[in-house]
């Protein structure tokens, strides 16, 4: 029986009786990479929080790896595989590249470790390897940001706009990079705005708005359905 | 006037000299030895000596021991521990192996069972308090084994004399007819020629009354003892070889002798004893020829023009002599003493053209099949070249003992008010003897207190550690462990019950899918 990674049924959530998730249905394939699209204020980045233990549902379930997990909490659900990349980056500004790298190092891989997976992915790291965080560029931040990620090898990692102020370039480069990830195994669900550059690299998407899942399938296919809903496509 | 006198003084010596020799002996019969004070310690002690002892080391020999092969001249064995004490005395002893297991060897080597039942023969044994407190075998004349055992005494003693004196101290040949020794005695000089003054070893019977005067000697023997004695033990082996003496003792001259001695009276044990060769005493002054040279009133010289050649020739031989050092070890409570006089070391290399030369396979070839390892091992002597060392005088003494326990100084706990009313009937039993002592009743289990004396209470005697320790634990800890043990077993069955009635209803865990909760290994997964 082959368990999906990630199952949220019937998931609710509210910022106080403002009730952002209404009801989310999703599925996320083990080893698969799924887009979840949709324009602002559709609740994606809700849904993420909720799914990192960062929020608490208000009702529904969430299964990961087909077990029910309820109320388990961020470090927790770090510690078992799923690392969350939270939009804006959060890197430290004033610490080097590989001062934020060797932080990761406490989550028990060697700092060694830590770099060398680093520079692979992303050999620009290197070269910045003594510059501090708050002084590279938007997409190199959020290089580091993958990268502190992928130290803890993750099994089911959450990208959190992504492409967030970034060129178009370094957008494109990101997702080469996000593809590499996905072939070594790994689970990811990328929430996007922005979707064509997202759906290249995905092998399912899902679309939300309102607080709902209203369309799931193909890249292609939800490429032309759901062009309209999709607001805002790069 | 000198003249009368002493030859007054020396009749009425004549004549008080049987009464002054046998006086303590009587008086020894017939007073009663004083109860010993027990000993404020424990020990164990073991002594054995033998003046002859042949160890022969030869790999190939099936037999389960180091050395293979040995035996002893006059083997003498004495052991205690306070409770129980064993003497032994063989004059010829082959070694603990054989002589202990003396029927197994002869099963294993397929002789008939029967002739070895008894054990080994030439021995005697006895053993306190479980058997014989004396054995005594003297199975010709001059040939002495004794053995006795009591609570504070073990000894053996055996080996031949002419005299069947064997005894520490030589006994006494007085008994056995020697008329010299009592005029000695009489004249003072008894002591310098042995202080023979225990008339305890009978005559040996055959033996010339006269001929004990002029020549004595001792052909080998050997005494093991262990006694207590004023609070102290003291453990004692002698092995002399080839003593004789002249003229009742005034010249004694002996050729190896070997004595270890420990005591200890509860701290730390004494050592003692010495091994000699070529003693000579007269007049009770000792000469002696051993490893530091010649010995003379006290002094100690070397042996002038005596080199190692003779040492030499003789390695040439296969034959090596050493004076082996004493040992004497102490260790805490635990002393060791091993004196032995000459040691003579033969390798038998040499002698292998005359073993194979013999006709030991036709010999094999006479011993019946039955007897299958003995004639494997008749068939294979040509081949053998066995070590061979002889120790002359050898005596080994080891006592160790222990010091007393001191009882457990722990406060008895207070004795609830509970127990002071169960207590109540005990205490005024004598007043209440009215009452039948005995009741089948529960409740008058004290009754029968009335039988205890006044003023002497059982439970106040017993050892605190005693009175805390004994019983089972307090009873109302066992149904509160027993509550908590339903408690928990119902908890885990009514857990297992819910989810089984769940599963039977479609919705087996405690998610509404069915699905367990936890947190799963994503990596695993």
């Amino acid at each position: 029986m082959n368990m999906p990674m990630l199952e949220a049924i019937d998931v609710h959530a509210a910022y106080g009786r403002i009730e952002v998730l209404r009801g989310v249905d999703l599925t996320v394939p083990r080893g698969a990479v799924l887009a979840l699209l949709g324009p602002n204020g559709a609740g994606k980045s809700t849904f993420v929080k909720v799914v990192s233990g960062q929020m608490a549902a208000t009702s529904g379930d969430l299964h990961l790896g087909g077990v029910h997990v309820a109320g388990a909490t961020p470090d927790a659900l770090a510690r078992v595989g799923l690392c969350t990349v939270p939009e804006g980056r959060s890197v430290f500004p004033n610490l080097t590249v590989e001062e934020n790298l060797r932080l990761m190092s406490y989550a028990g891989v060697p700092a060694d470790a830590v770099m060398e997976t680093a520079f692979r992915y992303f050999p620009r790291l290197l070269e910045r390897r003594r510059q501090l965080a708050g002084t590279m560029s938007g997409g190199e931040q959020q290089m580091l940001a993958m990268s502190r990620a992928l130290a803890s090898d993750p099994a089911l990692l959450l990208l959190d706009e992504l492409s967030m102020g970034l060129a178009p370039l370094i957008v494109e480069e990101l997702y080469d990079t996000v593809r590499q990830i996905a072939e070594t195994g790994v689970t990811i669900l990328c929430i996007e705005q922005f979707a064509r550059t997202a759906l290249r690299v995905s092998d399912y998407a899902a679309v939300m708005t309102g607080g709902r899942i209203v369309a799931t399938g193909e890249p292609e296919e939800i490429m032309e359905t759901m062009a309209d809903v999709i607001l805002g496509a790069a | 006037m000198r003249t009368p006198r002493a030859l007054a003084a020396a009749v009425l010596v004549g004549a008080l000299l049987p009464w002054g020799v046998g006086g303590p002996a009587l008086a020894d019969d017939d007073t009663e030895q004083p109860a010993a004070e027990p000993l404020g310690f424990g020990y164990s002690a073991t002594a054995w000596s033998t003046p002859v002892h042949v160890e022969i080391y030869e790999p190939s020999l099936p037999i389960p021991a180091t050395p293979q092969l040995e035996f002893m001249m006059a083997y003498s064995k004495a052991s205690s521990d306070g409770g129980t004490s064993a003497g032994r005395a063989s004059w010829f002893w082959p070694g603990d192996p054989v002589g202990e297991g003396l029927k197994t060897f002869a099963e294993q080597l397929g002789l008939p069972a029967q002739l070895f039942a008894g054990g080994y023969p030439v021995q005697v044994n006895a053993t306190h308090p479980s058997g014989e407190e004396t054995a005594v075998d003297e199975p010709f004349p001059g040939m002495v084994m004794r053995a006795s055992a009591s609570q504070d005494e073990a000894s053996g003693s055996t080996g031949f004399t002419p005299d069947g004196d064997v005894e520490e101290g030589g006994t006494t040949t007085a008994p056995a007819g020697n008329p010299l020794t009592s005029l000695l005695g009489g004249l003072g000089l008894d002591k310098l020629a042995g202080g023979k003054a225990a008339p305890t070893a009978p005559a040996v019977p055959g033996m010339p009354a006269g001929l004990g005067a002029l020549v004595d000697f001792d052909g080998y023997v050997s005494t093991s003892s262990s006694k207590v004695v004023d609070g102290a033990v003291r453990v004692t082996s002698r092995s002399a070889l080839g003593e004789v003496r002249l003229l009742g003792g005034l010249v004694r001259l002996a050729g190896v002798k070997a004595v270890a001695t420990t005591s200890s009276d509860g701290g730390k044990p004494a050592t003692g004893g010495r091994s000699t060769w070529g003693e000579l005493t007269v007049l009770g002054q000792e000469f002696a020829i051993g490893p530091e040279g010649i010995e003379a009133v006290g002094r100690k010289q070397g042996i002038p023009g005596l080199s190692n050649d003779p040492g030499r020739a003789l390695e040439q031989l296969g034959i090596t002599v050493t004076v082996p050092e004493q040992v004497r070890t102490v260790e805490g409570r635990k002393a060791v003493v091993e004196s032995r006089g000459l040691q003579i070391e033969v390798k038998t290399d040499l002698l292998k053209p005359v073993l194979s030369a013999l006709p030991l396979g036709r010999l094999a070839e006479l011993v019946p099949d039955q007897a299958g390892p003995l004639k494997s091992v008749l068939a294979g002597l040509g081949s053998l070249a066995p070590r061979v060392v002889l120790t002359l005088g050898e005596a080994r003494s080891t006592l160790e003992t222990v010091p007393p326990i001191d009882p457990i100084d722990q406060p008895v706990p207070e004795t609830p008010a509970d127990d002071e009313e169960t207590q109540a009937p005990t205490d005024t039993a004598p007043a209440a003897s009215d009452t039948p002592t005995t009741s089948d009743a529960p409740g008058d289990l004290g009754a029968p207190s009335s039988d205890v004396p006044p003023g002497t209470e059982a439970a106040p005697e017993l050892p605190p550690a005693q009175a805390v320790g004994a019983g089972l634990p307090k009873l109302f800890s066992i149904p509160g462990m027993v509550t908590l043990g339903a408690v928990a077993l119902a908890v885990g069955v009514g857990s297992w019950f819910r989810r089984a009635g769940l599963l039977a209803l479609g919705a087996g865990g405690s998610c509404a899918h069915g699905l367990d909760t936890g947190l799963p290994d994503l990596r695993k997964v």
